[in-house]
């Protein structure tokens, strides 16, 4: 009797863990995030969004792709996919969140991360596959998260895919935006060394002044952002840069224009 | 004139009791590494002066933090910390944890947790109110700082390219030890600046 309730405990530890579509994170037996796959209209053989849904606890965040001086992204894969390839995960258009000299880009209390799903030709008309998530949680602490999680879509019912959907084009209506509407591929760059240090000038040349709120840059390969000094100016911004290494050399900065609330996606040629 | 002497008693008064001027801008690799003195985890004074003509390690350490324990717990930072003070290097914790915070740890917790980690560091050192932490701009915990023997500061960054809690299970490179391989074999410290990636230093 006692085997029988061990394994009853066995299996149902192991499928809470890895089957199931919503995955609570606690630290210290208090609930930290919760975590579960959602998806809306699906057509059958066709490519699809699915949606990472994170609800976090109060004064919990977790992290954009860049997450800034601290911390580590959201990152999501099919393992198990029967046909079924994720793409590139989408994070929305993240918070700033300044304490001193320290700068981190996240959420906070609830965000869906958007995973483009690809199908094969002789994949199951019903998607069934497993994602493995992982990311990391901090508030006072930080608590990295891992979990592996069943997506089924025949086990959603009506009225929950339209519910889902509603959520999803929330979500999506929060993804970056192409910068072009606002001109923010017409740009300068100037470029000065100070003490090992590169200052680049980011000037939009028809741009109206003030527009600009604040830009958040993707992580530059081969240098270290000076998250806490960007300065927005009137026409442009200011970043600083700090070479990796004497052979680092700056061709492009990607990133985030905010404009208000809203982020554009921006990818600047650098000449040096 | 009593009115004079009255507000310089006040300027002078102000001056003696202002908090500690910590300089703004972060230390530049290339450049002297700033001086401080600080308690071990047995209350003992050490400087980084104490240790001139010898490359000194700063690690920036929270015990609570899972990249710290990623790193402890799979043996990676001791087996590091043991090869190159064999080597006559120097390597020193820095705890800039606010001490009111929910995962601090005092000094004698701090030093029961890194002995059975078996923490091969020179000496532990506690920085409550976070001076030193500012002073380098440390960001995350691990950051790394490795100081040549003239007290330049030669590397600042993470300890490698794993960027997880995995404790450096998945890295290419160990740029702590490039870096000391480096000035060990009288060379120049190629990658000298990279992003450090942790848990934030709790200030």
């Amino acid at each position: 009797m006692l085997r029988y309730f061990i394994r009853v405990f066995i299996v149902s530890f192991l499928i809470h863990n890895v089957a199931m579509p919503l995955f609570s994170q606690t630290y210290k037996g208090k609930p930290v995030s919760h975590v579960s796959l959602i998806a809306g209209n699906i057509l059958s053989g066709k490519g699809f969004t699915l949606g990472i849904k994170m609800d976090l606890e109060p004064q919990w965040h977790a992290y954009w792709k860049n997450p800034g001086d601290a911390g580590l992204p959201m990152t999501a894969k099919i393992t198990d996919g029967h046909g079924y390839t994720s793409g590139e995960l989408r994070y929305p258009t993240p918070h700033k969140y300044k304490t001193g000299d320290e700068v981190l880009f996240g959420y906070d209390s609830e965000v869906v991360f958007l995973l483009p799903i690809k199908v094969s030709p002789g994949a199951g008309s019903q998607p069934q596959f497993k994602v493995k998530l992982t990311w990391l949680a901090c508030k006072e602490v930080c608590l990295p998260g891992e979990a592996t999680l069943e997506f089924r879509s025949d086990t959603i019912s009506p009225p929950q895919r339209k519910e889902n959907q509603r959520l999803l084009d929330r979500w999506t209506a929060r993804l970056p935006q192409p910068g072009e509407g606002f001109n923010l591929d017409k740009v300068g760059t100037t470029v000065t060394e100070v003490n090992g240090k590169l200052s680049v000038f980011m000037k939009f040349l028809e741009m109206a002044p003030g527009t600009i709120t604040d830009f958040f840059p993707d992580v530059i390969e081969g240098f270290v952002a000076d998250h806490a000094n960007i300065v927005i100016g009137e026409t442009g911004i200011t970043l600083s840069l700090t070479p990796e290494s004497k052979a680092s050399k700056l061709s492009e900065i990607k990133g985030l224009i905010l404009i208000g609330t809203s982020g554009y996606e921006v990818n600047i040629p650098v000449r040096n | 004139m009593k009115m004079i002497a009255f507000f310089l008693n006040i300027f002078l008064t102000m001056l003696f009791f202002a908090p500690a001027i910590v300089s703004a801008d972060p230390p530049l690799t290339g450049k002297a590494a700033p001086s401080f003195t600080l308690n071990d985890v047995d209350g003992k004074p050490v400087k980084l002066s104490d240790f001139k003509g010898k490359i000194v390690v700063l690690e920036w350490i929270n015990e609570g933090c899972p990249f710290v324990k990623g790193h402890y717990e799979n043996g990676n930072m001791p087996s590091l910390q043991q090869k190159y003070t064999a080597q006559d290097v120097v390597w020193l914790t820095i705890n800039s944890t606010r001490p009111d915070n929910s995962e601090a740890y005092n000094a004698g917790q701090s030093k029961e947790i890194l002995a059975k980690w078996h923490s091969h560091a020179t000496a532990n050192l506690m920085d409550g109110d976070r001076t030193v932490g500012h002073l380098y701009d440390a960001k995350t915990t691990p950051h790394m700082f490795v100081i040549d023997k003239d007290g330049i500061l030669r590397y600042q960054g993470a300890i490698d390219d794993d960027r997880s809690a995995g404790g450096g299970k998945k890295a290419t490179v160990n740029y702590v030890a490039q870096a000391l391989d480096a000035l060990l074999a009288g060379k120049e410290v190629v990658t000298s600046t990279t992003k450090s990636y942790g848990c934030s230093v709790k200030y």
